[in-house]
């Protein structure tokens, strides 16, 4: 583990003087923790056909089922955007086994800076603990973990990856029935440290969503569902070589609207998620809005 | 059916829009769970790669999967069981029930896929006129193999209307059990 990267003298370094110190140094560099990157911690597992947009949901493929989905994801903070283009593919091994992959593009931008390049390829594994169908109505938990691998192009300023692999575990809910939706869950983000000591806080999700289709459902006809999403999201204080970084975690909490827009095996969704509530550390940019549409196909 | 009994059918239609053909078959199945088109399109897959299924239709209001087969085809409830639980839901039974022409396309469903008639749906059928029959103040006619009527309102029907020409009803599901019952609102002729 080099430590000569970055020299914190000061257990409560911010990420300003962090990257003065880098600047002043010119020393190589992978890990700066700072405001606008954690932009990129936000992104969490992908969303399916029919769920809720910014959270995960219980759903699972049919055996054999196979989803094609595209995504854009937009983050916006003050200073910093990030711009996040994806292409997914799930696998039903069974009805309530299924396996995913998702390959993200990144473009972010930083106080006039820009990058792009690969993002970190994400691998989840999800399997329906529990499903009791009545009629009309479906109950259903579904546990997932999620590996995101340290696949990004390693620059810097902005920086698109941490140079850490990390893990999200997570249960969710979900009460579907022909008008109303309901979804929650909860899921937990296990974030590695790189090879230069930065050690990202991890970070606790909490979700719930409500959806509402103002007509029944039928097959050969086009079905709108409505939604709206609550999601907290906690980060913890992220550490380097093992000295709390001050300006680092806290917790924001955001109202999503969404929408879905399906015809048989297509669906279109999009959604807006607003800050109604932050408390994060230090010195940190706050979200303005993130942004989310996708598009997905089953066969 | 003592209306049914008084009633000289007079008016026959040959749809213009059915798929329905001879020989074919309707497996109405009960199922629990579905809620969504685009959740239940694995059972639609499942159905269709079985060799003789010529239709599929879900009506999510009822929790009834509408199969159309061929006369041959049959399946067997463990089969159907595996076809369901593999598509994420409940198999709850099978009934066969009538012919195809239970499922009929409609303009308004663009004439692309078969579909199960509901209760309060609103549809439109073309056909030809061949006659009719009174029944107080209304009208009816059967619809291929004696499973679908329409009521016509006795106003709606132009007087020396000559057989063969066609008819565009526009009108309302209102029975959907062995006989499909439609209430016209609106004949045009064409």
């Amino acid at each position: 583990m080099s430590t000569d990267l970055i020299n914190i003298e000061n257990e409560n370094m911010s990420c300003l003087a962090a990257i003065k110190r880098y600047q002043a140094t010119k020393k190589p560099i992978k890990t700066i923790l700072c405001g606008v990157v954690s932009l990129l911690l936000l992104k969490i597992t992908p969303t399916f056909a029919h769920g809720p947009i910014f959270s995960p949901g219980p759903e699972t493929l049919y055996k054999d089922g196979i989803e094609f989905q595209l995504d854009y994801y937009r983050s916006k903070s003050a200073r910093a955007s990030e711009n996040e283009q994806a292409i997914g593919l799930g696998y039903g091994i069974t009805q309530d086994w299924e396996i995913s992959v998702e390959l993200p593009y990144l473009t972010a931008n930083e106080d006039g800076s820009k990058n792009s390049g690969t993002g970190n390829v994400q691998l989840e594994t999800r399997y329906r603990l529990w499903r009791m169908d009545s009629f009309g109505k479906q109950d259903s938990i579904t546990g997932f973990v999620t590996a995101v691998l340290d696949t990004a192009k390693q620059t810097i300023n902005p920086m698109l990856s941490y140079g850490a692999n990390d893990f999200i575990v997570g249960l969710a809910y979900g009460q579907e029935s022909l008008i109303w939706q309901r979804w929650a869950s909860l899921s937990y983000r296990f974030n590695g440290e790189n090879d230069d000591g930065l050690n990202r806080g991890d970070q606790l999700f909490a979700d719930a969503s409500i959806g509402w289709r103002s007509e029944m459902p039928q097959y050969y006809k086009s079905d709108t569902l409505w939604m709206i999403e609550l999601n907290v999201e906690h980060s913890q204080t992220s550490q380097q070589n093992n000295i709390s970084l001050k300006d680092s975690g806290g917790t924001e909490v955001f109202i999503s609207p969404g929408v879905i827009w399906a015809y048989r095996n297509i669906a279109l969704k999009g959604g807006i998620q607003l800050p109604i509530y932050n408390n994060l550390k230090g010195d940190q940019n706050n979200a303005d809005h993130r942004i989310k549409f996708s598009i997905d196909i089953n066969y | 059916m003592k209306t049914l009994l008084t009633i000289i059918i007079l008016m026959a239609f040959y749809s213009t829009s059915s798929t329905a053909q001879a020989g074919e078959k309707l497996h109405l199945m009960k199922v629990h769970g579905a809620v969504c088109a685009s959740c239940a399109y694995g059972l639609e897959k499942k159905f269709k790669k079985i060799e003789g299924v010529t239709g599929f239709d879900i009506d999510f209001k009822t929790g009834v999967v509408s199969v159309c087969t061929d006369e041959n085809t049959y399946f067997e409830k463990q089969q159907l069981t595996k076809i369901f639980i593999e598509s994420g839901y409940t198999f709850k039974g099978e009934e066969i029930k009538g012919s195809c022409s239970q499922i009929a396309n409609t303009e308004n469903k663009t004439f692309k896929k078969s579909h199960v008639l509901n209760l309060g749906e609103d549809v439109t059928i073309s056909g030809l006129y061949n006659g009719m029959c009174e029944d107080g103040e209304d009208f009816y006619f059967v619809y291929k193999t004696d499973v679908l009527e329409v009521i016509l309102p006795k106003k709606g029907i132009p007087e020396n209307l000559a057989k063969g020409t066609t008819l565009k009803v526009s009108g309302t599901v209102i029975s959907h059990g062995d006989e499909i019952k439609i209430k016209a609102r609106h004949i045009d002729v064409q």
